[in-house]
């Protein structure tokens, strides 16, 4: 490694450091969060540098991106009670004082565990040799979507469903008819609006672009789901209210078939005498892809949703609030 | 080094120089337009003319077009988000306006 590669590299390892600390330490919520952002931002960076341009794509989109979105819009609507971070472990002393010290007893045992995972590093490449090896099999040319699909599609599935369980978990809390009100949406404003109209259809073809480059190059579902996702998020921001007006039967759906079709795919090759999640190899690319289509579709209206209902959350809770 | 490394390396150098200009702005202005201002000034500037130094270096029309675009969208977004901060600001109450003031004796 060069010099200046180098000293890049140390700058960016450090920057990470002082953002995680001030992510967890800033005086108010509000630092709390742009600092977590600027943190999934420059973790996007450090995996490009690590030569890792799938996770950084991941990292960039999601970290960065859409739970930073989600971060600020839930600080506007839940910090009611005040901005001070402090406040968060509980306002009497006793409590105060518990909450951190699990808190901080935990993240030592977490720190521990990853130094002990670093200094026991697999020899010989792990399971790389193995994943090339395999690839002609797999259906598709990327070997990092080939684990993702293939190889390990069980991992990937669950995934899906902690997306899906997460949105029934904000239906649980707030139920359906929070979620339901076309009748108020954020107000339209003439540019945002016409950026939304710029960008929302350029966005779903990135969306459709990436999840295609997935077969051969880094990108899929998920990084895919994500732009879909941003790019309801601003549709929705100009006031457009596309998930409000979309039938029930349409998003409930919308939000299920991804996960349910990977499951139906998962047990329809058994009879057969394959295994849980095993695809009959001369069908693999094509399912493959088939069920990366629903899943983007998927990913990318649950996150829109999770915006949404957000949203919508806190406009009744101000309504409240002014009567 | 080629003639086009040395173009690099003045574009560049130029951008970084509005980059810091625009944080040292953004850290250091009194009020809230201003720092806009330096703000989208680091991102309208400094990213044109590092896509520009970049060019320099590629080999196909296609990846010029991509850096362009880049700065296209950045622009766009920038320049959006800008307005959509300055609008709310205009809009927010006396509070609002308060908070971002910095403290007595300069920014933080």
């Amino acid at each position: 490694m060069s010099l200046p590669a180098g000293l890049l590299d140390g700058l960016l390892a450090l920057l990470l450091v002082i953002l995680a600390v001030r992510a967890l330490i800033a005086p108010t919520l509000y630092q709390c969060a742009v600092a977590f952002i600027s943190f999934g931002l420059t973790l996007s960076l450090a995996w490009a540098r690590l030569a890792a341009p799938d996770v950084a794509l991941a990292e960039a989109a999601i970290g960065a991106g859409l739970l930073g979105v989600l971060l600020i819009n839930s600080l506007r609507d839940f910090s009611r009670g005040g901005d001070d971070a402090s406040a968060i472990f509980g306002k009497d002393l006793p409590t105060a004082l518990f909450s951190r010290t699990v808190i901080s007893c935990g993240t030592l045992a977490f720190a521990a565990v990853l130094g002990m995972a670093m200094f026991h590093m697999p020899e010989g490449g792990g399971l790389t040799a193995l994943t090339e090896a395999s690839l002609p099999h797999s259906g598709v040319e990327h070997p990092v979507t080939a684990v993702l699909l293939n190889y390990r599609s069980y991992d990937t599935w669950l995934e899906i469903g902690v997306l899906v369980v997460a949105m029934l978990a904000i239906f649980c809390a707030g139920g359906f008819e929070g979620f339901r009100r076309p009748e108020q949406g954020p107000d339209s404003d003439p540019v945002i609006e016409s950026l939304a109209r710029l960008l929302a259809p350029l966005m779903v073809m990135v969306a459709g672009y990436l999840l295609w480059l997935g077969k051969a190059y880094p990108g899929g579902a998920f990084q895919a789901g994500v732009v879909l996702a941003a790019a309801g998020i601003i549709l929705q921001l100009a006031g457009w209210q596309i998930i409000e007006n979309l039938s029930t039967w349409a998003w409930k759906w919308g939000l299920g078939i991804g996960f349910f079709f990977f499951l139906a795919l998962a047990v329809s090759f058994m009879p057969l005498g394959l295994g849980f999640f095993e695809y009959p190899e001369a069908w693999a690319g094509p399912l493959i892809l088939v069920v990366e289509v629903l899943a983007t579709l998927s990913i990318g209206l649950t996150l829109t949703c999770f915006f949404v209902y957000f949203n919508g959350m806190g406009a009744s809770e101000s309504r409240r609030r002014t009567r | 080094m080629f003639w086009n490394d040395w173009i690099t390396v003045l574009l560049m150098m130029a951008s970084g120089f509005f980059f810091l200009a625009g944080t040292v702005g953004l850290l250091r202005f009194p009020d809230l337009f201003s720092r806009l201002h330096a703000l989208t000034k680091a991102d309208n500037l400094g990213l044109g003319l590092l896509v520009l130094g970049l060019i320099f270096q590629i080999d196909s029309l296609l990846d010029g077009l991509k850096l362009g675009l880049i700065w296209a969208f950045a622009l766009l977004a920038g320049s959006t988000g800008c307005y959509a901060i300055g609008r709310f600001f205009l809009h927010s109450d006396q509070k609002v306006r308060e908070s971002v003031r910095p403290k007595e004796g300069g920014g933080e």
